[in-house]
C-alpha cells in the first residue's frame, strides 16, 4: 500500500517550487529574506505533518509567523536587558 | 454510445490490424475526434440518474477531475470511489478553499487491487448521491492477475455500476496504461460498451507566453 496523501515535506517542496517565479522576480536581498522564511517554516515540518491540516500552506505560513514572533520576543528581551543596565 | 478516436492508442493499430470498424476506436489520423474535450466542464458531472459517463484521458488531467469534484461538492454530496490512489485531499481542499461544509459532503473510499474495487462497488449502497469513480482500470492493468480473471471482475464491476446508476448519476474516469497492451484495450472496450456516454479528454495546450524583453 502506498501513501494516500503526499507527506508534509513533499507538499512543502511543491509549495516552494510554486513560488520559484515569484522568488526570481525579487531583489537579491529580498530573495534571501524569502529563503529565510521558507527555512524557518521547514523547521516545523514534523508539526505540520502531525497537524494534518486540509490546507498545509496555512500551517507553513503559521510556522513562519511563529519563528518571526520568537525573533521579536528575543529582541524585546535583549532591549529590556539593555535598558535595565542603563543608569 | 458515441465514437471518438484516441490518439494516444494509435500505436496499437500495428498490434491489432484487424480492428473491427464501427467500434469505439478508429485510427484515421486526419479525422477530427468527436466528443473530445480539453477541460472538465461542470455540465459533464451534472449527469442524471440512469446512465454513467466514461471519461478517458491521460493522468495529467487528474487535478482538473479533483477540481470538478470540489465544485460538485459545493452543491451536493458526492461519493468518490478511488481505484488508483488518485484522490489528493490537499488538491480538493484547496479547490474548495478549505470550507469544511464542502469537504464534509465528499466521501472517499479507496481500493488498491481489482478485487478490492469489486468489493468496494458491491458494498456501496444505491442512493441518490452521485458517485465518481477515479481511475477505475488502474488496478485492472495489473498483470499479476490473469487477463480472463480481470475481464470477469470488470464485468461484475460494470453490473455494480449499472446497479448504482439506477438511483444516482455517475462518472467513471479511466487513464491509459503505462505499458499499452491489447488486454487493456479490451478492458476499455468493455467499459465503453456499457457507458451511456464516453468523453475523451485532452490536456489543454499550454498558454502562449508573451515575448520577453530580456
Amino acid at each position: 500500500m502506498g501513501r494516500t496523501l503526499p507527506s508534509a515535506t513533499q507538499v512543502f517542496l511543491q509549495e516552494e517550487a510554486a513560488f520559484a517565479r515569484f522568488r526570481r522576480a525579487l531583489r537579491r536581498s529580498d530573495q534571501h529574506a524569502l529563503d529565510d522564511l521558507f527555512s524557518s517554516s521547514r523547521q516545523h515540518l514534523a508539526a505540520a505533518q502531525y497537524a494534518s491540516h486540509a490546507l498545509p500552506f496555512e500551517v507553513f505560513l503559521l510556522s513562519m509567523l511563529l519563528e518571526e514572533h520568537k525573533e521579536v520576543v528575543r529582541m524585546r528581551q535583549l532591549l529590556e536587558e539593555h535598558l535595565s543596565r542603563q543608569p | 454510445m458515441r465514437v471518438a478516436c484516441l490518439p494516444h492508442l494509435q500505436h496499437l493499430h500495428e498490434t491489432r490490424p484487424s480492428y473491427p470498424p464501427g467500434r469505439v476506436f478508429f485510427f484515421a489520423k486526419e479525422c477530427y475526434p468527436a466528443n473530445m474535450i480539453t477541460s472538465l466542464e461542470p455540465k459533464i458531472l451534472e449527469t442524471k440518474a440512469g446512465g454513467w459517463i466514461l471519461l478517458v484521458g491521460p493522468r495529467s488531467l487528474n487535478p482538473s477531475m479533483l477540481d470538478a469534484i470540489a465544485r460538485l461538492g459545493q452543491r451536493t454530496a458526492v461519493r468518490v470511489l478511488d481505484g488508483g490512489n488518485r484522490f489528493n485531499a490537499y488538491t480538493v481542499a484547496r479547490a474548495a478553499r478549505g470550507r469544511p461544509e464542502v469537504l464534509d459532503r465528499i466521501t472517499v473510499s479507496r481500493a488498491f487491487t481489482c478485487y478490492q474495487v469489486l468489493s468496494l462497488l458491491e458494498s456501496t449502497p444505491a442512493s441518490q448521491v452521485p458517485f465518481i469513480v477515479l481511475d477505475l482500470l488502474n488496478t485492472f492493468y495489473d498483470e499479476s492477475v490473469q487477463a480472463g480473471e480481470r475481464k470477469r471482475l470488470l464485468r461484475v464491476c460494470i453490473s455494480q455500476l449499472e446497479r448504482l446508476e439506477i438511483a444516482a448519476a455517475g462518472v467513471v474516469s479511466v487513464h491509459p496504461p503505462a505499458a499499452p497492451s491489447p488486454a487493456a484495450v479490451e478492458l476499455l472496450e468493455l467499459l465503453q460498451a456499457s457507458a451511456a456516454d464516453t468523453y475523451f479528454m485532452q490536456p489543454e495546450a499550454p498558454a502562449v507566453e508573451p515575448l520577453r524583453l530580456f
